[in-house]
């Protein structure tokens, strides 16, 4: 009782969640996905009805049959994106009545993302009394919009000659981002706002929102998939700092540092001059008080390849914590060296207060495709627990430099099956054991970080496989109870198997998303083709899980499926006489924590369903329908005395839409 | 008369065609049809465009990886492992559909007839460099 005590006096200083709001697409500025509502609960559940369905048609030349934004409630109001440009919406959140729209005017260089469909939402200030609604769009603009007209703030912000544009309430961003860096320097032409970037450069996007600490909105940024990159130049995703009230630019952070900086020298050769990516896509959180952000970044430059890089390579693949007025790096820690594994941090750190062997910890961790949560001081950087330099194998790709270790956490244990052997491999029956044998006869299985092989490598075998392919990943955030220091992780089983060629063999010079100059020596020609047999897994389940860990102690506490075995498995004729238990589905679950409930929808592969899991024991306590299959993200509010969930769900006939569910009047 | 002599002329079309479909071809031959590369389309816009982009399965990318194999590869490959989070829930005539989509989109000409979720008819129609 005395630590929950302690415990829910910290929480009440984390911002975003109090008097019923969600202000922060992760629910509160600690991304916790976290409401302490409780009108909902395991006993009435049930009873919870569909209040309304808003759906994402027609923002865009195409409907996007998905959209991964979780929306915020504040003052009244819904808000979140919709459609290609990322337009923003404001929502009555009683009726699902769409009650302004911001469409960002049409410029070509919206036509050169790759990440437009991607937007996870916006984010929210007050600025003299007034809301602000903030969104950086595609084309890489950031956007000050009045949080009640939507329309442009005035006096912030540049103008912007572009035509259409609003004379206020914007600033492009990428002038403030290039304007140091030594490519665009020494580049013979004039910028053009239309355009962006000249594509021999580079190009740069984004996909989450900003977020705003302390009187600052940082951005973030996105780049093209490393996996479809096929040259090495690009221009890095510094992070950038703007004045909230003002859109003044005030700091810079160099994703890949300068000569003078710190981790200069983990760059061996001149690739830091000219090579990019390092991008913070996934959602920044933060820690107000002691004025921290907590930035996760990806890779450099071409997944799956860095033998034109090589190094470890910082701030690639780590999790950065900057102060939030200067820029300046706090501490960091590299969750990859060098890593050509695709293995972004894929989601936004999660900040808890926990008692670890009796001492209050202030700690963030951040949760990774490998499957492991890493787990630090927030205001240091010290794991809580030991991280380990392990050694590991090396690559055989001609030109291919691997760091000769990587950390490995001693705790929290894996949670996501890593790496991949014989006794991995499904065993419902004999026969399928057999043919799954047979399949892996023909690729380079191994443990984690197990480095990829290019086609035509002299052992014969078609490719590398690498498990996981992404435990946690944005398709299902982290969250977590800040109240008992629970997190909850959505996890999903899996293997990649690139295949590697080189760069000249699929280069598309004429496609206008082909940025940089030098073709790689090696590139990914496609995701691979490595599968089961009869279209089943290959490895056993379960598939996908919540695994709930205990933060004061490390340890897991429990885990369950997500959902139940999908109709083809559990129909498939192979299995016509074999009972299996619950395998979950093939795609992550998505999850919000209450005062009450774990409230959990099934992801892309799932079925139509809204779920409530008992906190402590992870047992299913309560099912609801949904209009289409729950993904990306869902969050909760109260508005006129009743409590919502707003799941975000898309469907074969519906495209990314927000399904809000509450009781029935009078309950 | 008129009429009937039209039927006759259609069905002769229609079954010339199948029986060039059943025949050793390629890509080259008008394996699907524009309305039905649309509906791929569609298809693609809808369910596969939140994880992919066209450049994963046009240009080199796509030469490389298809050219010497059948549609039926093809096919199966999608049918088999996609949607990533819910494979094979998609009908047979939507991956048809699909492919049919990538065929053209890699600028194989269209033709009378559509490519049908067939794997023995797929197994005829081997994917060739475009060499339009």
């Amino acid at each position: 009782m005395v630590v929950l005590f302690l415990v829910s006096s910290a929480h009440a200083q984390t911002q975003g969640t109090e008097n019923g709001e969600w202000r922060y697409i992760g629910g509160d500025v600690w991304h916790t996905r976290y409401s302490p509502l409780d009108q909902v609960t395991a006993d009435n559940f049930e009873d919870l009805e569909i209040g309304w369905v808003w759906r994402g048609d027609n923002y865009g030349s195409t409907t996007l049959g998905v959209s991964r934004s979780t929306p915020i409630y504040v003052d009244g109001l819904l808000y979140t994106v919709a459609g290609e440009r990322r337009t923003v919406i404001a929502i009555d959140p009683a009726t699902g009545e769409t009650v302004w729209t911001y469409r960002e005017p049409h410029t070509t260089r919206v036509n050169r993302g790759m990440r437009n469909g991607y937007g996870k939402g916006v984010a929210y200030a007050e600025v003299d009394g007034r809301g602000v609604i903030y969104v950086i769009t595609p084309a890489f603009f950031l956007h000050a919009l009045d949080a009640k007209t939507g329309r442009p703030l005035e006096d912030w912000g540049q103008s912007i000659q572009l035509p259409d544009f609003p004379e206020t309430g914007v600033v492009d961003l990428l002038p403030d981002l290039i304007s140091d860096w030594g490519p665009w320097q020494s580049w013979d032409g004039v910028y053009d706002a239309d355009f962006g970037i000249p594509r021999e450069l580079g190009h740069i996007t984004s996909s989450s929102p900003p977020i705003v600490v302390n009187g600052v909105v940082v951005v973030g940024n996105s780049a093209e998939q490393g996996y479809n990159q096929t040259r090495v130049e690009n221009v890095p995703g510094d992070i950038m700092g703007y004045d909230a009230r003002t859109g003044e630019h005030l700091w810079k952070f160099h994703v890949i540092p300068r000569p003078g900086e710190f981790g200069h020298d983990t760059w061996e050769t001149d690739a830091w001059e000219w090579t990019g990516d390092v991008s913070s896509w996934a959602p920044i959180s933060a820690d107000p008080e002691r004025g921290l952000v907590f930035v996760p970044t990806n890779p450099p430059t071409i997944d799956f390849y860095g033998g034109f890089r090589p190094g470890d390579g910082l701030f690639g693949t780590s999790v950065i914590a900057l102060d939030v007025q200067t820029g300046e790096r706090a501490w960091h820690f590299q969750t990859v060296h060098h890593d050509i594994w695709n293995f972004d941090n894929p989601t936004a750190p999660v900040v808890m207060n926990v008692t670890v062997d009796g001492r209050p910890r202030e700690i963030v961790v951040q949760t990774t495709k490998q499957g492991w949560a890493f787990t630090f001081d927030r205001e240091t950087g010290e794991p809580i627990w030991p991280i380990e330099e392990r050694t590991v194998p090396q690559s055989e790709v001609p030109g291919e430099q691997l760091s000769p270790t990587q950390p490995f956490p001693t705790k929290p244990a894996a949670f996501e099956m890593q790496g991949l052997t014989e006794d991995d491999l499904i065993d419902f029956t004999r026969e399928l054991r057999t043919e799954a044998l047979q399949i892996v006869e023909s690729y380079r299985l191994g443990p984690i970080f197990n480095p990829p092989i290019q086609r035509g490598h002299s052992s014969g075998l078609r490719s590398f496989v690498s498990c996981p392919s992404g435990a946690s990943n944005i398709f299902g955030p982290t969250s977590a109870d800040p109240e008992t220091g629970i997190l909850y992780v959505s996890t999903l089983r899996g293997c990649r198997s690139e295949n590697i060629v080189p760069g000249a063999a699929i280069d598309a010079p004429e496609d206008i998303k082909t940025t940089g100059r030098t073709i790689a020596d090696f590139a990914v020609l496609n995701r691979g083709d490595f599968r089961g047999p009869q279209g089943l897994p290959i490895f056993k389940p379960p598939y996908s899980r919540i695994v709930a860990i205990d933060m004061n102690t490390g340890e897991h506490l429990w885990e369950t499926p997500n959902g139940d075995t999908p109709d083809r498995i559990q129909n498939h004729p192979a299995l016509e006489q074999v009972a299996i238990a619950n395998t979950g589905r093939t795609s992550h679950p998505i999850t919000m924590v209450t005062k009450t409930l774990v409230i959990t929808a099934e992801g892309t592969g799932g079925t139509p369903r809204l779920h409530a899991v008992d906190k402590q024991s992870g047992e299913r306590v309560g099912t609801v329908s949904l209009p289409a299959s729950g993904q990306y993200g869902m969050m909760g509010y109260q508005h006129d005395n009743q409590q919502y969930i707003v799941v975000q769900v898309a469907g074969r006939n519906m495209p990314g839409s927000l399904a809000a569910l509450r009781l029935p009047k009078g309950n | 008369m008129y009429k009937v002599v039209s039927m006759v002329v259609g069905s002769l079309v229609w079954f010339g065609c199948s029986v060039v479909m059943f025949a050793q071809g390629s890509v080259m031959d008008g394996v699907f049809t524009s309305a039905q590369a649309s509906q791929g389309q569609r298809t693609f816009e809808a369910v596969c465009a939140s994880c992919h982009d066209t450049s994963e399965f046009s240009g080199g990318r796509f030469q490389f990886t298809w050219v010497g194999q059948t549609t039926a590869a093809l096919y199966e490959t999608i049918a088999t492992l996609m949607p990533e989070g819910d494979p094979g829930s998609l009908s047979s005539e939507e991956y048809a559909a699909v492919v049919a989509y990538l065929l053209r989109l890699n600028d194989y000409p269209p033709g009378l007839a559509p490519l049908p979720a067939d794997e023995m008819v797929l197994q005829t129609v081997q994917i060739v460099a475009n060499e339009q």
